[in-house]
């Protein structure tokens, strides 16, 4: 049988848009996952974009950060710092030392006529004032704790420790007076 | 149906192999860059405002006459200085009418001084002395004045036989530069 190379006959028109419309009609159950699938093909992409500028941002602020840090270490910033750093150390001992000057006269009116001091003991940093001394008698002791009590400005408390009645007859005693906050200041 | 079925599952197990193996750990890559620049961020904030403030001390200091400089060297030398201690204590003493019996000095622990922040260590000098009342407040009264600065930590005071004199002890503490 003889056959023409030529092709004859009316050519069927192949409808391209026809068959993509087919293949996504059989296949639209995949859309939702292949869009799903983009998504994050996009940020995973996007994503190393991004590690990219942190990493230059990083950079960035270590940079300036010895930048900052060289700057703080050359001998001239070390001098300023050590001397500002004494200053505040001096200006916190000066504010906050106590100055048992102020104390002296104030106690010294407060002393009966009649009562000898033997020891002063002051302890600045307890604020506390130990005395040992003699009085005539017992109303004399009375008299001078009446004094310390209700009528010394630097007391806080005033705590009898011990007295008791020497062979001369005076009594000798000792007690701890705890002066006023912020006095000795 | 089954051949959907095998390409859908086929799908989604890919999805969950590239979000597991890529996406995820890229995310928790991305989120400790964040933690690690925010944490520098900080730091920067921190240097930036150390920065300003030794600024401001640079200028301050380069403002501060050599006299006044001088002054913060004699109330906290650089070194003990003990020599010079010892020679202010006793002049100190010496000008108001005390007569010095003893002098002890003790200084704190490496391990105090290794353990405090401050630019100070500290010296404890307890002075034994001899003289009238009126001559150890003055003495106190020219420590509190004195340049170099001391802080008076006890005073204590004993009478003697001889009633114009008494006993004193006065322990200060002494201050330089670590």
């Amino acid at each position: 049988m003889a056959f023409s190379p030529i092709p004859y006959g009316r050519k069927q028109p192949q409808d391209r848009g026809a068959n993509i419309k087919i293949i996504l009609k059989e296949h639209a159950y995949l859309v939702p996952i292949i869009l799903v699938f983009a998504f994050l093909v996009v940020v995973y992409l996007g994503s190393f974009a991004w590690r990219k500028q942190l990493e230059r941002q990083n950079l960035d602020i270590q940079t300036q950060k010895e930048t900052i840090l060289a700057l703080s270490n050359t001998p001239s910033t070390r001098t300023v710092r050590s001397f500002a750093r004494r200053v505040q150390n001096l200006e916190k001992i000066i504010d906050n030392r106590k100055l048992p000057s102020v104390l002296f006269s104030e106690f010294e009116n407060s002393i009966h006529n009649n009562t000898l001091v033997r020891r002063f003991t002051l302890n600045a940093n307890t604020s506390v004032l130990t005395l040992d001394g003699a009085v005539p008698n017992f109303e004399i002791l009375g008299q001078q704790f009446v004094i310390w009590n209700e009528r010394s400005d630097f007391v806080a408390t005033v705590e009898l420790k011990n007295f008791a009645k020497t062979s001369e007859g005076q009594i000798d005693f000792s007690a701890d007076i705890t002066i006023k906050d912020g006095y000795l200041k | 149906m089954d051949n959907k079925n095998t390409i859908y599952t086929t799908l989604v197990a890919a999805l969950l192999f590239f979000i597991w193996f890529f996406v995820w750990p890229s995310i928790q890559l991305l989120s400790d860059f964040n933690r690690e620049l925010k944490n520098s961020r900080e730091d920067l904030v921190l240097l930036e405002t150390a920065k300003d403030q030794l600024q401001q001390e640079s200028e301050l200091f380069a403002s501060i006459s050599a006299s006044d400089k001088q002054l913060v060297e004699l109330a906290a030398p650089l070194s003990q200085d003990r020599t010079g201690l010892i020679n202010l204590l006793n002049d100190l003493a010496g000008n108001n009418g005390l007569v010095v019996d003893s002098m002890s000095i003790a200084e704190e622990t490496a391990a105090a001084r290794r353990a405090s922040t401050d630019a100070l260590a500290s010296m404890s000098v307890t002075l034994s002395l001899e003289g009238a009342y009126n001559s150890l407040k003055v003495f106190v009264d020219a420590l509190e004045q004195s340049l170099r600065v001391f802080e008076i930590e006890s005073v204590d005071i004993a009478a003697s036989q001889d009633e114009d004199l008494a006993q004193f002890i006065v322990r200060v503490k002494a201050y330089y530069a670590k």
